[in-house]
């Protein structure tokens, strides 16, 4: 979950932070929450804000149906960061009450009801807008990431909306997969990850990570090995120096991945960026997507 | 444990096992099973080996296997998933493996020390593979574990190889990956690091020829080639994904312990006996990098 564009400071980080609240706004969704309860899994969380958050079965089963109809460890290991003894019985369970083709087509309607309800059925310019992610996806590639593999593998829905929503999310999900190569291969494990990008987001630590699902003594057990490697300030509340430039690295890598995407998009990224602000502004308005990002969910008690 | 004894490890770990639970991609037991089900070569790989991950789309299969065309590894999956499904090939898989393994050691003279060292083999490669954390960005390794174990002695043995070789095979594309090379420029590197021929293994990987030389532009444009073979920069580049290889594998290394020169020695004979029958074709010891 990057932060909001404002902060973004390369062009890969900029256009994540943009489609962001586009993709993203599925896990919120009061139109998918729906269709998970009439399939059902239980109705959303509860709320922040105006915002509905997701039921944690329906969460992992929808995401995870991207891959197919695969067992919960490999949704875990796609997931990455997420404990896997939550996410194993959540996907256990929706696998006893729906199936892969079934979920992922509610994910599809639950999304593109909730975009067409905020933005309209094709708000000035989509179709320019869809031409560019479109071609950006198309110079992306599968290796190693599942999650956008298994997104290519569904292809596009044929309204305007249904393009701009499967090209964002197929973006959102490489960059995630992306990002997961990029911190593992930079020696670090779920949590301490996590923790670090807390402090990278200006979070304290063991505040959004709570999301997460891991238990209090994994956090400090992560918190300690973090320490240990001189990651943490004196205090063990903020970054060291090096705990900020391996987290940077970890960014720099996974912006590197992105570059074919960027350069696909050239000279036309302003354009890019100018339609789909409004858009993604728009959808926080109306309560889709979260205000302020991970920071939302960070100060829930 | 220190870098240098966790690379050796988890080298001569990786280096043992290999020819072991890589035997079912080149045993006559598989091969019948999967041409049974309508499968001829590629369908039966990429689906015996990816139905590990469930009924996965073959996008998906290319994205865990990494170092494939992912068109040709679509066509393939596409073709196996209309003739059977995932449960039917992993029995076939499992059978298969099991029937070559049984009938190797069965042959070999040494089948009574390879027998006697089975279950403490087993043991001890289970007990590592288990420290390992699951999830994790680690999709075959995870699809594993979700099969649990066969219940034989030799197949037991065989899942628990297989959930080291996969656990690093994973590792090992997170860490190309990571380290911003594709999958043509990831197996050229690896033919340079093996010093095997330039354009020779990567072949094997489906890419074409325009393929494989706009990868090794992009390699030269980068500054890690030069000519056909790897600059300092590329030898370095490739040394760093090995050891971000070998450092994914600390949990599974630190788990063995002392317990690592005795599993070393009791897989030796078992590997040997495949490389003998000619049930794996490169004697891993000999082409990698110490």
């Amino acid at each position: 979950m990057p932060v909001r564009d404002d902060a973004a400071t390369t062009p890969a980080r900029r256009l994540a932070a943009l489609i962001e609240p586009i993709a993203g706004q599925v896990y919120f969704s009061p139109e998918c929450h729906a269709r998970y309860e009439a399939l059902g899994f239980g109705p959303s969380s509860g709320m922040a804000g105006k915002v509905a958050l997701p039921n944690g079965p329906a969460y992992f089963t929808s995401r995870g149906s991207l891959l197919g109809q695969v067992p919960g460890e490999v949704v875990a290991s796609a997931f990455a960061v997420f404990n896997p003894a939550a996410v194993v019985p959540s996907v256990t369970f929706g696998w006893s009450i729906t199936d892969a083709p079934t979920i992922c087509a509610a994910r599809d309607a639950g999304a593109i009801g909730q975009l067409e309800r905020i933005l309209g059925q094709a708000p000035e310019g989509i179709h320019h807008a869809n031409e560019l992610v479109t071609a950006m996806t198309e110079a992306l590639r599968p290796e190693g990431r599942p999650l956008f593999a298994g997104l290519s593998s569904l292809g596009f829905p044929d309204s305007p909306i249904g393009r701009l929503w499967r090209a964002t999310d197929l973006l959102r999900e490489y960059r995630g997969d992306s990002h997961t190569a990029a911190w593992i291969s930079a020696g670090l494990d779920a949590v301490e990850v996590g923790l670090l990008s807390e402090l990278w987001w200006g979070l304290p630590l063991k505040s959004y990570i709570r999301t997460r699902a891991w238990s209090e003594e994994e956090l400090d057990a992560g918190i300690e090995r973090l320490s240990a490697r001189g990651l943490l300030d004196d205090l063990g509340t903020g970054f060291s120096e090096a705990g900020r430039a391996l987290r940077a690295t970890v960014e720099d890598r996974t912006d590197a991945q992105m570059a074919r995407a960027v350069a696909v998009l050239g000279d036309d990224a302003g354009e890019l960026f100018a339609l789909l602000a409004p858009w993604g502004d728009a959808v926080r308005a109306a309560g889709g997507y979260l205000a302020a990002g991970a920071g939302d969910l960070a100060r829930r008690p | 444990m220190d870098d240098d004894l966790l690379r050796r490890r988890a080298r001569t770990l990786r280096d043992l096992v290999e020819p072991i639970c890589a035997n079912v991609y080149f045993a006559p037991e598989a091969h019948n099973r999967y041409a049974a089900l309508g499968l001829s070569y590629a369908p039966g790989y990429f689906a015996s080996r990816g139905a590990c991950l469930g009924q996965a789309p073959g996008e998906v299969v290319a994205a865990a296997f990494g170092v494939f065309k992912p068109a040709a590894v679509v066509a393939a999956v596409d073709e196996a998933w209309s003739r059977t499904d995932a449960p039917t090939i992993l029995a076939a898989r499992e059978t298969g493996a099991v029937a070559s393994l049984e009938r190797i050691f069965g042959d070999d003279p040494r089948v009574e020390q390879i027998r006697a060292g089975l279950d403490r083999a087993t043991e001890l490669l289970a007990r590592a593979a288990a420290a390992a954390p699951p999830g994790e960005g680690r999709a075959l390794y995870s699809g594993l574990t979700s099969l649990g174990y066969p219940g034989s002695a030799v197949g037991d043995l065989w899942r628990a190889c297989d959930l080291v070789r996969e656990h690093r095979g994973d590792s090992h594309i997170i860490a190309w990956v990571g380290h911003g090379l594709d999958p043509v420029q990831a197996t050229l590197t690896t033919e340079l690091w093996w010093r095997l021929p330039l354009r020779s293994y990567v072949r094997t990987r489906y890419w074409t020829d325009d393929e494989i030389e706009a990868a090794l532009g992009r390699l030269r444009v980068r500054g890690l080639v030069e000519g056909d073979t790897f600059t300092e920069a590329g030898e370095r580049l490739r040394s760093d994904i090995e050891l971000s290889t070998d450092r994914q594998e600390r949990p599974i290394v630190e788990a063995l312990g002392d317990g690592a020169d005795e599993l070393f020695a009791l897989l030796t004979p078992m590997t040997d006996a495949v490389l003998d029958a000619k049930g794996y074709p490169a004697d891993p010891r000999r082409m990698t990098r110490p």
